[in-house]
């Protein structure tokens, strides 16, 4: 809320303050300043000067060339305004004022005619709507002087952020009563002059001529109207107009500006309609029925909704209560009489009209936040006398007051004990008394305590706590002591997840790996991309209902576009070479609860070279091996005992490319996939190079993983290392070889380890066929083996081997 | 010790001989012990002195010593020397040690993760228990449990992203407040990381990004106690000069609440575009718990008390790391995220 220094000062003697120092007294109790600001900063460099000469531009029919006096020299100017007179004194832009952030006045030559400033409107200055030309000036202002000091324009605009909580700082008597609480001061209520104004010459009463039905009684509690004949709409004089452009607010009319003058000032907000356009001259506040249309002040449309209420006239709506008035019953220059309205609508139907109509007037901020239902009467007379001292004409005699029905105080017990235990400060009887007292609560001394009685105002306030804080920000939150509590150890349960997220992100970094962090939200295009089945269980999303973008419409349910997206960016920045890996949880719908499946996963991704570009490595691409170690020592580090690679079916493949790909077994469970990403997902993903990706279940790991290991022993004796080499047919997997001979280890023979050194495919042996060769280590745990215990197991393995796998030996 | 006692000129004539065949410091550092070691020629010619006539003796002893450091001077010497000659040498043998050495790949971890991770190791290290909850949720925990009833003015607070069933992505971490209460008695100390979702995006906002919410729950728990834990969390993830002020505002699941400033850590407190010139920046919103929250989950508010806290870690990462524009963090520009 945009609250003006000069506005408040009317309501609270704060002469002497700095801003400086109000701004930060306000956000230290509650309200805080945002920022504020000087209104008139860009009148720095504008002066009163005088024209001392005026001639026809040379060079063109509609300038005039202006010889202007500053004070200290006489300096020639080009003007356009007809306006100008010999003598006038005039508001002059000195070279270097900046009258809008992009408009500096220059020294310049307008059709070969210096001009040195500029001769400024109104509206130039932002002082006015500018109509009547050059501002021209009273005559006894001295010649030089800077026009804010001549027209004493100073003040300062405050930004106070308004918490939802704190509706009755929605005005300025309201801001105002909180500085009366830090200072000391009390507060000068407006003194309404509603009696002054009443037509006593009439007999006539304002039952007599109109009425008020409130058939909702419940989302209207309290309905309240004047009617003033006689007004004339006019423009509004300069103090209410500036009034209210301090406040942010554009003026209208006379009439129209008053009633949100006492708006900015009171907080309630006021409508008037145009007494003699209600048809019966009498409202009906009700709900219609659906479909029914209005069109509303801002002349927009609106088609109304059954719980919507109204201000009816004795035949159709002339305005949403609480929201926006009727074009219907507006005030025009010709209106003479006004009906007057000041009510207290119910906060929670407002706010969803104003949501469903989606309209944000001042109106509805208020009371969705609630206005304070015993201040109405207080802003109807405010404003209609307001009305009838600036726009003319006479109050009717009496008001309307309906369905007021006065609500129980709701008295609140508190104690000095209980301040301290929430506070942790001892706040005595008096000071809360006085505390409480200085934002007019009510307090009253009983033997067990406080008794507190909030003022209507605050309907905030409604139990202990609620007090509490009000001494808590009133005695200031610097006053409460820091103190280090004494907390009871508790033994809270190993979360398993937790450790294995962070093991797995310091795993992937060691290994190489950047953290990436994507948007929960991607395309819905996304499975498509992927190649996913059409009854791909990932294709069940979840779908935001207000996304932000397209881009951004469903909830991922795989983390591996995410890692494309950035891959395919990143590409774009000619960073050629990735190895990322992001973290995160996918979503899926669950067809049998409300609530969708969350489920945590790891996902890697590794493209271009094996190794940085450095001098000494060779410029190989990774390929899918690089990935699958990289997967095969995550799983070794996190001591995954056994872990398979299972190639995919070709329907299974979707997003990998068929024949490079795999799932990653942890004994029967598939815990994950790796690959190469097929070229069509690649593609669609605009990436001319290989991608290989891996993909794991962080929720599955959490119950694998064991909780301990047990170290090995190591064997004291020498190892004997023998080696075998077997041309097989091209479609046997190595592993299943691999397995074979490691399993003599488990048997109870002496294999220790086997590992694969080569394969070669090529020249030497059939185009069918590869040669893959194991170098095997034996070792004794108990004693020292010897080449003749060994030769014949080796050569046993070897014929089993190749019988098994109907292998040949190297020629 | 049957060690043959040669004459002082044999010895001479001996090492000199052999010092001039010796071709490497090794050799050398040999013959000085088998000339002038322990066991060495000279010793042994020395420790034979006092079998020789008492007259000779004299003599014997100072030409002995005087062997004894011509030796040793010539072995330093030739020691030198060859020395010098190596050095000469390897200035053309040595291999280029400037050129970068073979480096693995460095990985990173993301910013928020680091920071995260430090926020949590503060709050585990003062005995916290870490919970998490879930990203997607629902309209009561998000929100009801959290005294934010339906059609509140409060829900503006919060630009909330919806989906199907009448669920949310949750604007908050505060949800775990609750899930957390329901389940476990006081006394209650636990930090909750994760996701959260705003519908909102500009220079200072980003529709997802990260949050740590904090609880304390037991008889006796005050404000003063909040401002203690804050400080000493503040203290720490800046430092013991960072300034702080607790100022009064607004949550509906506390009473009363505070939002927590600290001295801008980039211009210290003196004003910038940071800060917005005041010196100040917002770092956490905080406050007691609302007795409303404690009904909801059938905690006695009359028993117990407590105090919550949250924070955006992106925004603690942005002043830690000077990065000027939040969206930097979900960009996933590789350059930048190698950085840290």
């Amino acid at each position: 809320m945009l609250v003006s220094l000069n506005r408040l000062k009317k309501y609270i003697d704060i002469i002497e303050i700095l801003p400086e120092k109000l701004a930060d007294s306000l956000t230290m109790c509650g309200l805080e300043v945002e920022t504020f600001y000087n209104p008139y900063a860009h009148l720095e460099k504008i002066i009163v000067c005088e024209i001392k000469n005026i001639v026809k531009h040379p060079n063109a029919d509609r300038l005039q060339v202006c010889e202007v006096d500053t004070g200290d020299k006489i300096v020639s100017v080009v003007c356009g305004a007809p306006n100008v007179y010999l003598n006038m004194r005039a508001a002059f832009a000195l070279p270097g004022a900046k009258l809008k952030e992009d408009f500096v006045i220059k020294k310049t030559v307008i059709r070969g005619v210096k001009s040195v400033g500029m001769l400024c409107s109104e509206a130039e200055l932002g002082l006015g709507d500018g109509k009547s030309g050059i501002i021209d000036l009273d005559k006894n202002l001295k010649i030089g002087t800077p026009l804010c000091e001549a027209l004493n324009l100073s003040d300062y605009i405050f930004d106070i952020s308004i918490t939802p909580n704190r509706f009755d700082c929605l005005s300025i008597i309201g801001i105002a009563r909180e500085i009366g609480a830090i200072s000391g001061k009390k507060v000068k209520y407006p003194e309404i002059k509603f009696e002054d104004f009443i037509d006593k010459k009439s007999k006539e009463t304002i039952e007599d001529i109109t009425s008020v039905t409130i058939e909702d009684k419940e989302l209207c509690q309290r309905y309240a109207a004047a009617v003033i004949i006689g007004v004339k709409p006019a423009t509004s004089p300069l103090w209410l107009a500036n009034a209210l452009k301090a406040a942010g607010l554009t003026p209208i009319n006379n009439i129209v500006d008053i009633t949100n003058f006492v708006m900015l000032e009171t907080g309630q907000p006021l409508h008037a309609f145009d007494f003699n356009l209600l048809f019966e001259n009498r409202i009906v506040v009700k709900k219609v029925l659906k479909n029914q249309k209005v069109i509303t002040l801002d002349n927009k449309k609106r088609i109304l909704e059954d719980e919507m209420l109204m201000i009816c006239d004795a035949q159709k709506p002339v305005a949403i209560a609480g929201i926006m008035g009727g074009l219907n019953s507006e005030i025009k220059d010709n209106t003479n009489k006004i009906l007057l309205e000041s009510a207290y609508f119910n906060p929670i139907p407002v706010r969803k009209a104003s949501k469903k109509l989606g309209i944000n007037s001042d109106s509805a901020y208020r009371f969705e936040r609630g206005v304070d239902p015993d201040g109405t009467i207080f802003a109807l007379k405010r404003a209609a006398a307001l009305i009838a001292e600036i726009a003319g004409g006479k109050i009717v005699k009496g008001i309307i007051d309906k369905n007021f029905i006065p609500k129980q105080t709701n008295s609140i017990k508190i104690t000095e004990a209980q301040v301290a235990k929430l506070l942790g400060v001892t706040v005595d009887k008096n000071s809360i008394k006085k505390l409480l007292e200085s934002i007019e609560f009510k307090v009253e001394d009983t033997k067990d305590g406080l008794l507190v009685t909030p003022p209507s105002f605050r309907a905030d306030i409604t139990r202990s706590a609620d007090i509490i804080e009000e001494i808590a920000r009133l005695n200031g939150y610097d006053k409460i002591p820091v103190r280090i509590p004494v907390l009871p150890i508790r033994i809270t349960p190993y979360r398993r997840n937790i450790t294995l997220r962070n093991n797995i992100k310091a795993i992937m970094k060691g290994l190489g790996f950047s953290e990436v962090i994507n948007y929960s939200f991607i395309d819905t295009n996304s499975c498509d991309k992927l190649q996913l089945h059409k009854n791909d269980y990932r294709r069940d999303q979840v779908v935001l209902l207000n996304p932000l973008s397209l881009q951004q419409t469903v909830m991922r349910s795989c983390l591996i576009p995410s890692l494309l997206e950035t891959a395919s960016l990143n590409i774009a920045s000619q960073i050629k070479r990735l190895k990322i890996f992001e973290t995160g949880k996918i979503f899926l719908i669950n067809k049998n609860v409300d609530t969708p499946i969350e489920i945590e996963f790891t996902v890697g991704l590794w493209t271009g070279k094996r190794c940085a570009g450095m001098w000494h490595n060779k410029e190989e691409q990774a390929d899918f091996y690089d990935i699958k170690g990289v997967v095969e020592t995550l799983c070794q580090y996190l001591h995954i005992e056994k872990v398979d690679f299972i190639p995919f079916s070709a329907e299974e493949s979707f997003f990998t490319k068929k024949g490079a790909c795999a799932k990653i077994m942890a004994g029967n469970t598939e815990i994950g996939i790796v690959g190469e990403i097929a070229d069509k997902t690649r593609l669609a993903y605009d990436i001319k190079q290989k991608l290989f990706v891996f993909e794991i279940n962080c929720k599955l790991l959490t119950e694998i993983i064991p909780d301990t290991m047990t170290c090995g022993n190591i064997s004291k004796f020498p190892a004997i290392v023998r080696d075998i080499t077997v041309i097989v047919s091209k479609d046997i997997n190595a592993a299943d070889i691999y397995q074979y001979i490691i399993s003599g280890k488990k048997q109870g023979g002496f294999i220790e380890k086997a590992e694969i050194f080569d394969i070669y495919e090529g020249e030497q042996i059939p185009s069918d066929k590869k040669s893959i060769s194991f170098s095997i280590t034996y070792q004794a745990s108990d004693k020292t083996l010897t080449d003749e215990q060994i030769a014949p197991i080796q050569q046993k393995l070897v014929e089993k081997t190749l019988k098994k796998f109907n292998a040949s030996l190297p020629a | 010790m049957s060690q043959k006692i040669l004459s002082i000129k044999q010895i001479k004539e001996d090492a000199s001989r052999e010092l001039e065949a010796a071709a490497d410091i090794d050799a050398i550092q040999a013959l000085s012990v088998r000339y002038l070691g322990r066991k060495g020629f000279v010793t042994l010619f020395l420790r034979n002195i006092s079998t020789l006539p008492e007259d000779q003796r004299p003599y014997a002893g100072e030409k002995a010593n005087e062997l004894k450091s011509f030796l040793k001077q010539k072995f330093e010497n030739k020691i030198e020397k060859l020395q010098a000659e190596a050095a000469d040498a390897e200035k053309y043998n040595s291999i280029d040690v400037t050129l970068p050495g073979r480096k693995g790949d460095q990985g990173t971890l993301h910013p928020i993760t680091i920071i995260g991770n430090k926020i949590c190791d503060i709050f585990l290290r003062i005995g916290f228990d870490i919970a998490e909850g879930p990203e997607i949720e629902t309209d009561y925990y998000n929100f009801e449990a959290l005294n934010i009833p339906k059609d509140h003015p409060a829900r503006d607070m919060q630009d909330t992203f919806y989906t199907v069933n009448n669920l949310v992505l949750r604007t908050h971490t505060s949800p775990i407040q609750a899930r957390v209460m329901e389940k476990v008695k006081p006394p209650v100390k636990i930090i909750a990381p994760g996701k959260v979702y705003r519908c909102d995006s500009d220079i200072t906002h980003t529709p997802m990004f990260h949050q740590v919410e904090g609880l304390v729950v037991d008889k006796n728990i005050s404000f003063a106690d909040l401002k203690g834990v804050l400080t000493v969390f503040i203290h720490q993830i800046f430092d013991k000069d960072t300034k702080m002020r607790f100022r009064p505002s607004f949550f509906p699941f506390t009473e009363p609440s505070a939002e927590v400033d600290i001295s801008c850590v980039i211009c210290r407190g003196k004003g910038c575009r940071i800060c917005s010139n005041t010196g100040w920046i917002e770092i956490l919103g905080s406050g007691m718990v609302h007795p409303a929250v404690f009904e909801n989950v059938g905690y006695n508010p009359e028993k117990y008390t407590g105090f919550a806290f949250g924070m955006g870690i992106e925004r603690i990462a942005m002043l830690k790391y000077g990065v000027d524009d939040i969206r930097k963090f979900f960009e996933n520009d590789i350059r930048f995220i190698g950085q840290f």
